[in-house]
């Protein structure tokens, strides 16, 4: 039973394709067979921060327009050997392709792997309309602003119209703000968009670290974002896996004092 | 129903109780339009057609804006008018209709593609409560779904209907989720929402709009001007009131700083003054009662209401 998974956001910058980097490769070293989708044509991101641009031989729209075969464009992971990018075409633009010819993409993938992340690229316009089109479920990804939240929720109620259901991720969390009334917590922002939370990272300049050089931070097992995915990653799987306290990591002292 | 009789573009048949126009999703713009002039040319449909409201049917073509109104002129000619909002992008209810359609007439109708997304792609508003899938007309009970049976509504109708000639009064929309960003919500009648409205949605009634739920979003009760019904939110951090003619924005404070309970909107004395409802859920009910009931608003507040807090209002 394979599973197809769009990581969606409205709004850019909020971690659309961190996400499915991280996730991808943490699903993957659970065992699992995943290709992650680069939806995002034109704006080619996610094999970079998977440490794959070189390899690129052959993309998506290639893929769609009949160019070349799914198993020829798609590049196996460095690292994990169940893990494969499917990139996209940074000449062309969203409307390369259509809804229908991604839906007929997305259904050829599940013959081959467990799991299909789509990186959806930011927006409500054909190149989401494309992201969503063979999509059994979505991840809304928001950071704690309110235009993020605004935007999340536009396209939460897009999801609904196109029944795809959705869970969310909070990214980017500082509790030190939220403590001090400066963000927006997750119960705020669950309490908004009313839809099911997936999981909540906290802030963390390793995410950006790992990005650079190209290893998802998931592989990082003492970054607390990279224990984070790990624990989105076994609730995708269907673990329930309790929300920690962020607030807890900063020492019982601290804590008194602060109060 | 087909009237045509031949092998036509363009199709009117009826959708329990509304008129729905079926277009040929493959036909060419201009052949629709010359096959719809030619319908409405026929003098015994022209006739019978004669002053209804039609909706664009489901699994019809996709139209642009531009088109859209073309064929509304066209319509308007025939002295009919294409109501646009009430089915637009309206998902559930559309695919509702498609399947009844479908398992009606399985012979003729080819199973429509999974992704159609049938009607006007310009303006979204995809929200459709479910109770309006079951009756396509939106002339929905409301008042019949809140009261006990034990109440006599009689008289509560026949107030309203001479405040409103020729509204359906005792008729509203029953939305049965979250409104979220960008979904728009159009009625000639009264609105509930069992659900919250989120900011960036908006909600447009010739009647009142009762929100239980927060409101965050915008709401307009009274659009074609009728200054006397009212807004009522089990929390109100509105963007913007509007009722009537008026528009009122909420005070600059911190939203959420002062009431958290129910408030309740309405016109006095030229502003829009934004009123606390402390209640219980008799009392919610007996608020929702009062709702058909202009004269009534005094006795709803009648409990541990605060002084009513009068918002800066601006004559449109």
């Amino acid at each position: 039973m394979s599973q197809s998974i769009v990581i969606t956001s409205g709004k850019g910058g909020v971690g659309k394709t961190t996400t499915t980097a991280n996730l991808s490769t943490a699903l993957a070293n659970t065992g699992s067979s995943v290709v992650a989708v680069d939806a995002d044509i034109g704006l080619r991101n996610l094999d970079l921060l998977m440490g794959l641009e070189n390899r690129i031989v052959f993309n998506l729209v290639d893929v769609v327009k009949g160019r070349c075969t799914a198993r020829q464009a798609m590049i196996k992971d460095k690292r994990s050997p169940n893990l494969f990018l499917l990139p996209t075409s940074q000449v062309d633009d969203k409307n390369a392709v259509s809804p229908e010819e991604m839906g007929g993409l997305v259904e050829e993938l599940r013959k081959g792997f467990d799991y299909i992340i789509i990186d959806c690229p930011a927006g409500i316009e054909q190149g989401f309309r494309n992201a969503i089109a063979g999509a059994d479920r979505a991840v809304v990804v928001t950071t704690p602003e309110v235009s993020a939240v605004r935007d999340a929720d536009r396209i939460i109620g897009m999801l609904q119209h196109h029944d795809v259901p959705s869970q969310l991720i909070v990214n980017r969390l500082s509790m030190k703000m939220v403590e001090s009334g400066e963000m927006m917590s997750q119960e705020d922002v669950v309490d908004i968009l009313a839809v099911d939370l997936l999981g909540v990272i906290p802030e963390d300049s390793e995410v950006v670290v790992s990005g650079n050089q190209g290893v998802p931070v998931v592989l990082d097992t003492s970054s607390e974002a990279g224990a984070a995915y790990s624990r989105i990653c076994r609730r995708i799987l269907g673990e329930s896996v309790p929300f920690p306290d962020f607030a807890e990591k900063r020492g019982f002292l601290t804590r008194l004092f602060r109060r | 129903m087909n009237i045509s009789g031949a092998e036509r573009s363009v199709e009117i048949k009826g959708f329990g109780g509304a008129l729905g126009l079926v277009l040929d999703k493959a036909a060419p713009f201009e052949v629709i339009e010359s096959d719809l002039r030619q319908l409405l040319q026929d003098t015994s449909s022209r006739r019978f057609f004669q002053g209804s409201e039609i909706v664009l049917g489901p699994d019809t073509r996709t139209l642009s804006a531009e088109e859209f109104s073309k064929l509304n002129q066209i319509l308007q000619e025939g002295e009919l008018e294409l109501k646009p909002l009430e089915t637009n992008g309206n998902a559930a209810r559309l695919r509702k209709l498609r399947a009844t359609e479908s398992r009606g007439s399985k012979a003729d109708t080819p199973t429509p593609k999974a992704d159609t997304k049938p009607i006007l792609e310009e303006a979204e508003s995809e929200v459709v409560p479910e109770s309006a899938a079951a009756s396509p007309q939106l002339a929905l009970p409301t008042l019949e779904t809140v009261v006990p049976p034990a109440e006599n509504p009689t008289p509560v109708n026949q107030e309203k209907s001479e405040l409103h000639p020729g509204l359906n009064t005792d008729s509203g929309l029953i939305v049965r989720q979250t409104l979220r960003s960008g979904q728009t919500i159009k009625s000639k009648h009264s609105v509930i929402v069992f659900g919250d409205l989120n900011a960036g949605a908006e909600i447009e009634s010739e009647g009142d709009i009762i929100v239980l739920g927060t409101i965050r979003g915008m709401v307009h009760a009274g659009i074609s001007g009728d200054a006397t019904v009212t807004v009522l939110g089990l929390r109100m951090q509105p963007t913007q009131i509007r009722i009537g003619s008026y528009i009122s924005q909420p005070p600059a404070e911190k939203s959420g700083s002062i009431v958290t309970g129910p408030e309740r909107a309405f016109v006095e004395n030229g502003q829009i003054v934004i009123e606390s409802q402390a209640c219980g859920p008799a009392e919610l009910i007996a608020m929702l009662l009062t709702f058909q009931r202009r004269g009534a608003r005094s006795k709803v507040a009648s409990r541990g209401s605060v002084p009513a807090i009068a918002v800066g209002a601006i004559r449109l």
